[in-house]
């Protein structure tokens, strides 16, 4: 089984392939839909190149996310906005919602596991609805699981 | 009063977000500035924010929260805006205002946390075109903007009609899905899509797969 961690802490879980969120700074979306209209299913940043193969070819990619203040991290973000090039821009209907259609047949399992920070109850359960809309979006399925111990 | 409208597209003075934030501001009276995420260290601009006594933060919808670049932002604020009015103004693609709906949770959080004045979250769905329509078609929401801002100034509060308006639909309902999908069939959702790829010659590189 291909894995991909990417890593927003100090995670100890062996994977295929490796993102640092600590070190590496995930340049932002610019929302220019180039990825959807001018290099189709290509981001124009190259700095994703490696993750984006790692991750389209994966089995299962697990998220470990750092909670402040009820959220992720501004580069943790940028990375979930980057996975843009994911989809096409023809939008689906599935289940009432709006969707964009698939780019890739098959993406991998998405698995987030965090180290929460919340404030409310509310906080984390709409942090939970968000991460499973997005996997909704890429057409696959995710598992959430919160770290509450740090032992992971 | 001084107010500050924050924009918080990587697009900066070139998306809807500013289409958006120029319309609010033609309905103010007071002094009003107008800062760019996209321009600015967000420590450089997190330290101006002191100098506000409202603060409306208009951005785009990514992947169902606040761009990466906005997050940063918030982020590197401190807790101290007692008094300070927070406003969000999202607008997003997709028609559903449903789709933002964490920004409303998260936001109310975040300015209970930094001690500022909640005025609310208002999504606007249906909005990714807004830029590449002729102003005249545009008419009824411009106007709502620019009544947004000359109400907000009067009455420290958003609108409930416009933001009523805004909202709706919620929910997509079963009749207008069924109508969306026939226009699916008929090729009538894709055609603006298919028209911008084949203008950057890249319509028969559309369903590209390249990082396989």
């Amino acid at each position: 089984m291909k894995t991909v961690l990417v890593n927003d802490y100090d995670c100890a879980v062996n994977a295929d392939f490796i993102l640092d969120l600590r070190k590496q700074k995930i340049q932002h979306c610019l929302g220019c839909w180039n990825c959807w209209l001018k290099t189709p299913g290509q981001c124009v940043r190259q700095d994703m190149n490696a993750f984006y193969h790692a991750f389209v070819n994966a089995d299962e990619v697990l998220f470990c996310l750092q909670i402040h203040h009820d959220f992720i991290s501004g580069n943790a973000k940028s990375l979930f906005d980057r996975l843009l090039v994911m989809a096409l821009p023809y939008i689906g209907y599935e289940e009432n919602v709006s969707r964009h259609a698939a780019r890739y047949e098959k993406l991998p399992k998405l698995k987030f596991l965090y180290r929460p920070d919340f404030s409310t109850d509310e906080s984390e359960q709409a942090f939970h609805t968000m991460l499973k809309t997005i996997a909704f979006q890429l057409h696959t399925f995710c598992v959430i699981e919160a770290d509450r111990e740090g032992t992971k | 009063m001084k107010t500050l409208l924050i924009n918080g597209s990587p697009k900066g003075t070139q998306g809807n977000s500013e289409i958006f934030i120029q319309n609010i501001k033609k309905g103010m009276h007071t002094s009003v500035d107008v800062r760019y995420v996209c321009q600015k260290k967000p420590s450089e601009l997190a330290a101006s924010l002191h100098d506000y006594d409202r603060i409306l933060m208009v951005m785009p919808l990514y992947f169902f929260s606040m761009p990466g670049i906005v997050q940063e932002l918030l982020e590197v604020m401190d807790d101290n805006f007692a008094g300070t009015e927070f406003g969000f103004i999202v607008q997003q693609g997709f028609d559903e205002s449903q789709a933002a709906d964490f920004l409303k949770t998260y936001f109310k959080g975040f300015t209970n946390r930094i001690h500022g004045i909640y005025l609310g979250t208002i999504v606007r769905g249906g909005s990714a075109g807004v830029c590449f329509m002729p102003p005249s078609m545009n008419r009824k929401l411009f106007n709502q903007l620019s009544n947004l801002g000359s109400y907000l100034e009067t009455h420290h509060r958003f609108h409930p009609d416009i933001v009523k308006a805004f909202e709706a639909p919620y929910r997509l309902s079963r009749r207008k899905v069924r109508w969306y999908r026939f226009l699916g069939r008929i090729g009538f959702m894709d055609l603006s899509w298919n028209r911008m790829m084949k203008a950057n010659d890249a319509y028969a590189r559309r369903l590209d797969r390249p990082y396989l």
